[in-house]
């Protein structure tokens, strides 16, 4: 019986997806590695950054010293004020932005560099930024840009998720890369 | 003037050899044509199965990982991990952010394909590839508790015509011995075929459903308990559980606060996944597969233009004595070299076209067939940058490859004295 060829193709991949982690667990926290989404309707984009705060600063814990706490501040000054969205004639401001730095929480540690730490409890803090662009042009832009993969320095890939009248999609950013491709 | 020369004594020279040049261009065109083919069919089937669900803006399903999800929601492979309760997606319903639920309950089947029960919001809203609805090719949609729609693959497999009565089967699986014998549907419509899962699918009501597993425990139809169609039809049917709900937001901008919402919700583990984004990831899984392929076909083409230099070295000494004549009437050594560079480029340029025109004539031909019998929707339309970038890499090897033949014939003519003459 011919069947879609779909079937076929997909029945192996079946077995790779993996569950997602339930409402009580807790998030995984992996340095080197963040999650960007943005939805977009007319000219309006709602951002959404979420990163462990080792990627943002430096280092997780509370500020020991005046340079962390400069860190912090100028973190904060950063995510505020910087469009983390934008189109290739940089033509988006930011309407709103809200920063949140989450305090040490025990979370699942994934050190995603060079070695696994595996499930330990550590303290562990994270950022998470949600800002209202005005962005004009933005829906016939085929392609956007992030400043965040050049100003942080330890991010190491940058997961892209987005949303609105061009459609859905997803892709990864390298350190260094900045274009959105939305057709991919 | 002089490369006028050139052109018309490569045209005359190729004219002459036409027979044995004939077979080089067709081994050429054969091997353009497969390298352009897989690359145009790359594109058409990423395009047709990322389109495969369009317009939704969220699957909504019971905790499970985002590929798992859409396997089981979309493609119809695999199985649910678990079913979202009826008060939940009646919740849904009231919430002010969401524009439209389609409800998909899983878990029958019909002869092997997946039996969905859903409501009329499915014709109403489900769109796939740029925004089409689904829509039927004969009949019409299911208003009794006992009809069902047919996707068009099952009723081309199974020959089945809208009147026609089917027995469901209990559970999923392509050989199934628990069928609802007392509860026969009968086929009103049969979709449009879309190239996509959809065709592959039985519809029926969420109320279908839930009457034809009343009287059933474990599976198995207790004697007795089984509800008759004519007992069903006076009869109110909810569901307690659905598989999953399709989503449509009333803003898009809403997509990512509503997702974070429901994968957080306390009330229910619940998985909200972005089609689209999921989709994405797929295709990227897949796409090692599809490198691999183009792979193999730049090597198809390396080997025919390796081809096309030893068959042109190999004339190259049949065409000592005209080269011998060109030389003796004045031709210098650089004219004779573009022979052969013009030669090369000239064959893979006639290459090229007819790969084209064979590439547009067999889609046209087999595109309808493909639709119809494996579900694969292609359309003939114009080639996108990629494809005529990696159409003109074809003459500009071949006019490297030319270049071997020519060099070759440029030392030659000198080391037999027949070298520049002083003044050309």
């Amino acid at each position: 019986m011919k069947r879609s060829g779909y079937r076929l193709l997909l029945l192996p991949l079946s077995l790779l997806a993996g569950a997602a982690a339930a409402s009580e667990n807790p998030g995984a926290h992996q340095h080197g590695h963040a999650e960007l989404s943005f939805a977009v309707d007319g000219n309006k984009v709602e951002v959404m950054f979420v990163s462990p705060a080792y990627n943002v600063v430096g280092f997780e814990h509370e500020a020991r010293t005046e340079a962390h706490t400069r860190a912090l501040k100028e973190a904060n000054d950063w995510f505020t004020g910087t469009p983390l969205i934008d189109t290739p004639d940089s033509t988006c401001t930011v309407i709103s932005s809200e920063v949140h730095h989450s305090g040490a929480e025990q979370e699942q540690h994934h050190e995603g560099n060079e070695h696994d730490h595996g499930d330990h409890g550590g303290g562990h803090s994270a950022y998470e930024v949600i800002q209202t662009l005005e962005c004009p042009g933005v829906q016939d832009a085929s392609t956007l840009t992030t400043p965040l993969t050049t100003r942080l320095e330890r991010l190491e890939h940058l997961d892209v998720q987005w949303a609105g009248a061009m459609a859905q999609g997803a892709t990864r950013l390298e350190h260094g890369e900045q274009a959105i491709e939305l057709g991919q | 003037m002089k490369t006028r020369l050139a052109f018309s004594l490569a045209l005359a020279s190729l004219w002459h050899r036409r027979r044995v040049l004939a077979l080089v261009c067709l081994t050429l065109t054969l091997s353009v044509s497969l390298l352009l083919g897989i690359q145009y069919l790359r594109a058409e089937i990423r395009q047709s199965f990322t389109s495969t669900i369009s317009g939704t803006d969220l699957i909504v399903g019971a905790r499970s990982g985002q590929l798992n999800l859409l396997l089981y929601t979309v493609f119809h492979i695999g199985d649910a991990t678990n079913n979202i309760r009826w008060s939940t997606f009646r919740k849904l319903q009231e919430d002010p952010r969401i524009d439209w639920l389609i409800p998909i309950s899983l878990g029958d089947s019909y002869r092997g394909y997946r039996v969905v029960a859903t409501d009329s919001n499915f014709p109403e809203h489900f769109r796939y590839g740029q925004e089409q609805p689904v829509s039927l090719a004969e009949g019409q949609w299911f208003s009794d508790v006992f009809h069902v729609v047919l996707g068009a693959g099952v009723a081309r497999e199974l020959g089945h015509k809208p009147g026609e009565e089917i027995i469901l089967s209990h559970g999923g699986g392509r050989t199934s011995f628990s069928n609802h014998e007392d509860t026969p549907f009968r086929i009103t419509g049969i979709l449009e075929a879309t190239g996509t899962p959809v065709d592959q699918a039985v519809y029926i009501s969420l109320a279908g459903m839930e009457a034809m597993h009343v009287g059933w425990e474990s599976g198995v139809a207790i004697p007795g308990r089984t509800l008759t169609p004519e007992k069903a039809r006076g009869m109110t049917f909810t569901p307690d559980a659905i598989t999953a709900a399709y989503v449509g937001l009333k803003s898009p901008v809403l997509t990512f606060q509503l997702q974070r919402a429901l994968n957080q919700s306390a009330e229910e583990p619940l998985s909200a996944i972005l089609p689209g984004v999921a989709l994405s990831e797929l295709w990227r899984l897949m796409g090692q597969f599809e490198k691999a392929l183009l792979g193999i076909t730049g090597f198809v083409v390396i080997t025919s233009l390796v081809g096309l230099v030893a068959v042109l070295l190999t004339l190259q000494t049949q065409r000592a004595h005209e080269i011998a004549v060109l030389r003796a009437t004045g031709a210098s050594t650089g004219l004779v070299a573009s022979l052969h560079v013009i030669e090369c480029v000239a064959l893979a340029l006639v290459s090229c076209l007819l790969a084209l025109a064979v590439g547009a004539g067999l889609l046209t031909g087999i595109a309808p067939w493909l639709l119809d019998n494996y579900g694969i929707n292609l359309t003939l339309r114009p080639l996108n940058p990629t494809e005529w970038a990696l159409l003109a890499t074809v003459p500009a090897a071949a006019a490297l490859v030319g270049l071997l033949p020519a060099s070759a014939t440029w030392r030659r003519t000198r080391t037999q004295g027949l070298g520049e003459i002083s003044g050309q």
